[in-house]
């Protein structure tokens, strides 16, 4: 799923202390692995989070942007991520292709990506190496050429990558179904944006783009790995701390979508042999409390081969190949939503039924305490497996600073799942999950057409 | 389940898999510095043929174990491919004391992740589990691996999802076009099929065949457990031989395999879809085998030319000076015999036949005049400081030495691997150009909205 650019990655790893409603054999384990964070901010607003984590020689060094597709205006969609493009394409002091050669010859890994609220860059290098990384990445946030010979073939780079977007049936899926859920809120567009946008954009644009977004207080820097904190700052000063700040526009601004006041439907036809079947509630962000209910219903009803849905669509009823989704964790109200794969068009209007069945289960019945002890107790195996690869880490921690203010919403997320009670789910349930709140996309065979007729008895229950 | 960060991700991964295991994930490149050592690795051989490898790494309280059984599609029977794939779904639905759902209830009540997948030389079953969970991980392992039972209704439930996922996967242009790549350059060959079969094939499996399949491969000696992660060596031991050293051991059947024939002169195949507004291309011939000798002068010779879609000679061409595609890269399959060797790139439908004049001009230039010296020592130094980004994780690990032990590289080979690299020489490295490339004998899949007559190409021939 390659351009699915508005989903953060979950929750993958989270280290804290969590005792309350978990069973006792689980909560032991969990004192040991607090998070060893450092946090620091330089003199010109730069945020600075240093990880320490000894159990390999390596680094992860990552600068993240307070910019994405959130803050494009229309008619630029997708010019974060052809700057991001252009980021690698050189600065005053590494030109055009210095940045792979530098990585290469000490063998690193380096990438960009993304997304609607940052733009990301990293580099993971032995951990001897990464005051390079610390280089590379000042000159990215002061001094990049954004050279107009190298802008042309690199736009055309972009454009391939959207055309590849293009040529998958699903990714079309999703780009409309977002495109369709919500009609105002920035969400609405693809962060690698329009082809027509694309076409447009020039380099000027991006300069001048670059010029206002790229500044020390509007980013954040995580190093994270075997690494000495104090010795950390240290390098940090040297490299970062001369460049000078600039006000950054704010938009912090609540992109108020206006409540949804029926159903949207809508159909993709593309040359598929089977459909894919798309279903999503307007929900809260994630700095509402409600948030924590929403991941709890994800783990009931999604979360692995023992989850309600997965039983009922895969294992019993045998209506669908695949079935997965949750809650989308955007800052701002997102989206819970269903992504299913039907083994037939013919069972398109049974799985979603089933679905909707499931709904209703969870506002009229209490969940089952072995169940919610089941979520929580992956919650928390998962937030371990998680920390395991040091820059996924990383990414949590600046993603979360970005996305909540801070990265102790992750510190404080099991204690949050561990709170949510029964009671919390058929509220939440309730009050989310009813039709005129619904957005559905189906992903169509050219030449089929929907017969909407009444399901079977048996299927409808 | 949501690992989907993927955010318009700038460079792109050049070494794909053909499938999404992580085993062959590792295909790029690990190497070695002087200042980091490789991990150990303890290896016990058990009375009945099990080999157990483990590595203690405390850093969580967790631990990865894996059980691989030394069969893949490679052994699929002609008119039954897709055999060992389904035999390996159906381990993890039924044992002679667990249903399936049991055993996804106890696993996922713990909080562990279960996952069987099968790949051309393998199949395996992975678990992932805290630490306090171990004797589930090792009692279930066990147990899926020694007590299936195939059920009827499980066996038809399984067919019926392979077969799903088959159709589906005829709907990306991607997996069109390197289906049919497989199936032309290996044409009566066990690589030439995809792991999970052909629609017919995976019908005709009948429940004889599981079982007749299961008795031939599933035994102690031909199969291998892996596990890293926080417990002790020793005590690990004795829980799986507790629970393994019952398991028979068998005469395994041997596999003869030969080559495909070489490609006499340039094999053009084009697939029409007007909808897709991209060319697909997949370009290529036979490769080498995971222990081959050269394998490693090949390895570096294939990072100057191609690996990289940004600063390889392809990537620079193509993609960073041509503009003509996001992707584009070159890689080799290392398996137990010679797999295939890609060159792909997907650009619009205009520029097709630039890109192939490209990647062409890129492949004979290297096979012709080599690599040059400053090239090679930018190849050493990616390798050595590579070298502890390769094995920092768990699963890195359970990879790493599941490839080790798989593939006969030796318990030294990490310690190795240094001086091997170093030791490489531009002429290996440029006689490796010479015996693996071959830019007058490839096979051409192009999907896309293209016809013959987009193409120019002279003295090839078309394969309708």
């Amino acid at each position: 799923m390659k351009e699915k650019s508005r989903k953060f990655i979950k929750l993958l790893g989270l280290f804290f202390v969590l005792s309350l409603s978990l069973s006792s054999s689980v909560a032991q384990f969990i004192p040991e692995l607090k998070l060893n964070v450092t946090e620091y901010t330089l003199k010109n607003g730069l945020r600075v989070l240093i990880y320490v984590d000894s159990s390999a020689p390596i680094v992860t060094t990552q600068m993240w942007y307070k910019v994405g597709g959130y803050y494009e205006p229309s008619g630029y969609t997708g010019i974060s991520h052809l700057l991001e493009h252009m980021a690698f394409k050189g600065s005053k002091k590494y030109g055009p292709g210095e940045y792979s050669r530098i990585i290469d010859d000490n063998g690193g890994e380096d990438n960009g990506f993304t997304s609607d609220l940052y733009t990301a860059y990293y580099e993971n290098l032995a951990k001897d190496r990464y005051e390079i990384a610390l280089d590379l990445e000042s000159e990215r946030m002061n001094n990049l050429l954004l050279d107009p010979e190298e802008f042309v073939p690199e736009k055309q780079v972009v454009m391939e990558e959207r055309r590849l977007g293009e040529n998958s049936p699903t990714s079309v899926l999703w780009d409309e179904f977002y495109a369709t859920a919500y009609l105002v809120h920035p969400y609405r567009t693809p962060v690698i944006g329009w082809m027509d946008d694309l076409e447009r954009i020039t380099r000027d644009d991006v300069a001048n783009y670059y010029r206002t977004y790229y500044s020390p207080e509007n980013a954040v820097l995580v190093v994270g790995g075997d690494v000495e904190p104090a010795e950390v700052i240290k390098q940090v000063e040297k490299y970062l701390n001369n460049i000078k700040s600039k006000p950054v526009p704010k938009k912090d601004f609540y992109n108020a979508e206006p409540s949804q006041t029926g159903e949207r439907r809508i159909m993709v036809k593309r040359d598929v042999k089977s459909p894919t079947l798309m279903i999503g509630y307007h929900i809260s962000g994630l700095n509402d409390p409600d948030f924590y209910v929403f991941e709890v219903i994800e783990g009931i009803l999604l979360r692995g081969k023992s989850s309600r849905c997965y039983k009922r669509l895969i294992h019993q009823k045998e209506f669908a190949l695949n079935v997965w989704g949750g809650n989308d964790i955007q800052k701002d109200p997102g989206m819970f939503y269903f992504y299913v794969t039907p083994r037939s068009t013919d069972l398109i209007d049974s799985t979603e039924q089933a679905i909707y069945d499931e709904l209703e289960h969870l506002k009229k019945d209490i969940v089952a305490t072995e169940e919610l002890e089941r979520i929580k107790n992956q919650v928390v195996a998962s937030n371990i497996f998680g920390r395991d690869r040091i820059q996924s880490v990383g990414f949590q921690l600046a993603r979360y600073t970005i996305t909540a203010g801070s990265y102790e919403f992750i510190e404080k997320y099991p204690e949050r799942i561990a709170v949510v009670t029964k009671e919390d789910i058929i509220r939440v349930a309730k009050k989310y999950f009813y039709e005129d709140n619904r957005t559905v996309g189906i992903l169509l065979p050219v030449e089929s057409t929907l017969h909407r007729e009444d399901p079977t008895r048996e299927e409808r229950k | 389940m949501r690992n989907w960060l993927q955010v318009t991700s700038h460079q792109p991964q050049v070494v794909k898999s053909l499938s999404a295991c992580a085993l062959i994930l590792i295909l790029l490149s690990f190497a070695y510095s002087a200042l980091v050592e490789a991990f150990p690795i303890n290896r016990e051989l058990l009375n009945n043929g099990l080999t157990i490898l483990t590595t203690e790494d405390h850093k969580l309280p967790m631990l990865e174990i894996r059980a691989v059984v030394k069969v893949g599609s490679v052994n699929d029977p002609k008119g039954k491919e897709g055999l060992a794939n389904l035999i390996c779904q159906l381990l993890v639905r039924g044992t002679t004391s667990r249903t399936v759902d049991k055993i996804n209830s106890e696993i996922e009540f713990v909080g562990g992740e279960l996952r069987e997948f099968t790949d051309k030389d393998n199949s395996l079953i992975n678990i992932r589990i805290l630490t306090k969970d171990l004797d589930l991980a090792v009692d279930l392992l066990a147990d899926l691996l020694q007590n299936p039972v195939f059920s009827d209704s499980e066996i038809v439930k399984a067919k019926k999802e392979v077969i799903a996922s088959i159709i589906r996967s005829e709907e990306e242009p991607d997996e069109v076009g390197s289906k049919a790549f497989f199936q032309l350059l290996f044409p009566d060959h066990p690589y030439g099929h995809r792991v999970v079969g052909y629609t017919e094939t995976v019908n005709s499996i009948t429940k004889q065949d599981l079982l007749d399949f299961y008795q031939q491969y599933y035994a102690a000696n031909n199969c291998f457990i892996v596990a890293v992660g926080d417990f002790s060596n020793n005590e690990l031991l004795e829980k799986i031989k507790a629970k393994f050293s019952k398991w028979q051991n068998k005469k395994i059947p041997e596999l003869t395999v030969i080559d495909p024939p070489p490609i006499a002169k340039p094999k053009v195949y084009i697939i029409t879809k007007k909808e897709v507004n991209q060319a697909y291309i997949f370009m290529g011939f036979l490769g080498l085998r995971e222990n081959a000798a050269d394998l490693l002068a090949t390895r570096a010779m294939n990072f100057i030319l191609g690996a990289s879609a940004l600063s390889s000679r392809l990537g620079i061409s193509v993609r960073e000076k041509g503009g003509l595609a996001y992707d584009v890269g070159s890689y080799f399959e290392r398996n137990l015999y010679p797999g295939a060797y890609i060159f792909e790139t997907q650009t619009k439908t205009d520029n097709t036949q630039l890109a192939i004049d490209k990647i062409l001009f890129e492949m004979r230039k290297m096979k012709d005049s080599g690599a040059t010296k400053e090239e090679l020592e930018k190849a050493k130094k990616f390798y050595t400081g590579n070298f502890p980004l390769t094995f920092d994780s768990f699963s890195d690990k359970v990879n790493l030495i599941s490839r080790i032990e798989r593939y006969q590289m030796g318990l030294d080979y990490l310690d190795k691997f240094n001086d091997r690299i170093k030791s490489l020489t531009l002429e290996q490295v440029n006689e490796a150009a010479k015996n693996h490339l071959f830019p007058n004998n490839y096979l051409m899949v192009i999907v896309g909205n293209v016809t013959q007559g987009n193409v120019k190409l002279n003295n090839v021939e078309w394969v309708k």
